[in-house]
């Protein structure tokens, strides 16, 4: 396929999903040694290092502009529609300039803390430079804070829901938030209600996974109908779920401690399957049947998250305090009793709120430049 | 200002934050558990209403017949005024458990009675009670567990500190009625 007939195929079908993961992997990490580099340059005080970092900086932010670019007009949806393609590519680009300082300020601002300036740094003597450096440290600061209102305003109700919801009963679930406890039946003859499997192949990471089926859950009372579908999950790690935080993602956690190990990390497979012992904490809808009028009771993810985020939106997830989703909104799914999903999430909870103070308390120490 | 002492005052701003959001999510948790106990009382009050509105019914069957049990059956009577005429959950749990061990006694010497138990009346009657008491069954559990969650929750450090300053009591539990705690009877051969 020439150049002319890939780009045609991209532009029907969307780039691959390793161009995406390449365009994600790779910007991080490098931005970050760029900033970091350019902040021991300021700190210590020669000009062709922090000249040399701050291209590198330039070059960094016009290459992820270039993979926006590419990869906006290529979204079917925004295909037809080239003002807001130009749009979305502004306020990638605002976003982009104010996000990659914001992940790397900590860095050099713990060696501030921790060690002090150099009594010959850059910054001593270029006035510029020491307000460029707390505008940096600012930016850090808003980033570890946006992440500790994240943690406050939902990962401490999400925990708190569930330790302070009673179990209720499959049969007599009231509406709105319940929290249900019993064992997985599949509603169709496929047995397998979710399967995920990550698997080393050639020295390349190859992931299969399959959405979450609707099935029912069953307790000596009755059954109830569990329907997830319409959501993206995250099979749920306690360490995962930092980076997950980083981008501003609020995901939906499948709590799946029953998995099959191959050998080493990361050859694995998480499943749930009719029969498994499941714990369920979501909202309570009725929902009429259109051809026979009868009504039933499902438990599903609460109805603002039941839409598709776009590349921009994702993007721009870290740095939005308004969000579409009610900050309250929890939908959980465990293979385990509820103690010790509560333990899981708890866990993660920590984590994040860990690193956020360290992006926090990090950020301030490059106001001791001033 | 020496930009130490800015780092300071920003840290100690950063935990001041932090034990005022502490508090806030006690607050907030406390809150949460008192109202899923109204939420499970009002849950469950609904059917006990049901159930009390069929208790006259029963007791004008009854007093035609258990002429020997007058005295509970007035006592049955003025337990369900008094539980209508109630405002605060507590009394009408009391009330409650009261209603549920005169009602025990009541149906524990209906076999005493072949004449009541022929009645057709009295058979429709009791039948829509127990559908009710099923029904109840399964709410009253929910509700004791929610009982029991609050209960811990504002004896559990550190939230007892701000329950205690709130005047945050321990709820009571709705009892199981003896029928259903009373051992079968098992008949071989």
């Amino acid at each position: 396929m020439g150049r002319k007939g890939l780009f045609s195929h991209w532009k029907a079908n969307g780039p691959p999903s390793w161009v995406y993961r390449i365009s994600i992997l790779w910007r991080l990490p490098f931005v970050a040694i760029v900033l970091f580099m350019g902040a021991m340059a300021a700190l210590v005080g020669t000009p062709i290092i922090t000249g040399m970092a701050a291209g590198a900086f330039l070059i960094g932010i016009g290459l992820n502009l270039v993979f926006w670019v590419l990869f906006l007009p290529f979204s079917p949806a925004r295909a037809a529609d080239a003002a807001a393609a130009l749009r979305d590519c502004f306020r990638l680009f605002c976003t982009a300039l104010f996000m990659i300082p914001a992940v790397a300020a900590p860095f050099p601002g713990w060696v501030l803390l921790l060690f002090g300036a150099l009594p010959d740094a850059s910054f001593a003597s270029a006035p510029e430079l020491t307000t460029l450096l707390v505008l940096w440290g600012l930016c850090g600061f808003y980033y570890g804070t946006m992440g500790l209102v994240r943690e406050w305003r939902w990962g401490l109700p999400q925990l708190q829901n569930i330790r302070n919801l009673p179990t209720a009963k499959a049969a007599s679930a009231a509406l709105g938030l319940v929290e249900l406890r019993g064992t997985a039946r599949a509603i169709d003859k496929n047995p397998t209600l979710y399967f995920k499997r990550e698997f080393l192949v050639d020295e390349k990471l190859d992931v299969f996974a399959e959405s979450l089926h609707p099935f029912e859950l069953e307790d000596a009372s009755g059954r109830v109908r569990v329907d997830p579908s319409g959501v993206p999950f995250t099979v749920y790690f306690p360490f995962i779920t930092l980076f997950t935080s980083l981008l501003g993602r609020r995901p939906f956690f499948a709590v799946l401690r029953r998995r099959i190990k191959h050998g080493w990390w990361p050859n694995r497979e998480f499943f749930l399957c009719d029969g498994d012992p499941v714990y369920v904490l979501g909202t309570v809808e009725i929902e009429r049947d259109s051809k026979t009028g009868q009504e039933s009771r499902v438990v599903r993810p609460p109805r603002e998250a039941r839409h598709h985020e776009s590349v921009v939106e994702s993007l721009m997830r870290p740095f939005r305090f308004r969000t579409r989703r009610a900050w309250q909104d929890v939908f959980v799914i465990a293979d385990t009793e509820e103690a010790d999903a509560s333990k899981l999430l708890a866990r993660g909870f920590r984590w994040r709120v860990f690193w956020s103070l360290f992006w926090t308390i990090g950020s301030t120490g490059l106001f001791t430049v001033l | 200002m020496s930009a130490i002492v800015l780092v300071v005052l920003i840290g100690g701003v950063i935990a001041a934050a932090g034990f005022v959001s502490l508090g806030v999510g006690v607050y907030n948790g406390l809150v949460q558990v008192r109202n899923n106990v109204e939420k499970a009382f009002q849950n469950i009050d609904v059917l006990l209403k049901q159930r009390h509105d069929e208790l006259p019914k029963l007791i004008d069957t009854c007093r035609a017949y258990m002429k020997h049990e007058r005295e509970v059956l007035e006592a049955l009577t003025r337990l369900r005024e008094h539980y209508e005429k109630s405002d605060s959950i507590d009394e009408k749990i009391g009330l409650e458990n009261e209603i549920n061990k005169k009602l025990s006694t009541i149906t524990g010497r209906w076999e005493d009675y072949p004449e009541l138990k022929a009645s057709q009346n009295f058979l429709q009657i009791q039948g829509r009670v127990s559908e009710l008491e099923t029904k109840i069954a399964d709410r009253r559990e929910f509700f004791n567990d929610s009982v029991n969650i609050y209960n811990i929750q504002i004896e559990r450090f550190p939230d007892m500190l701000l329950a205690k300053v709130l005047a945050y009591q321990r709820h009571a539990f709705l009892a199981v009625p003896q029928e259903d705690t009373r051992d079968v009877v098992m008949q071989f051969g």
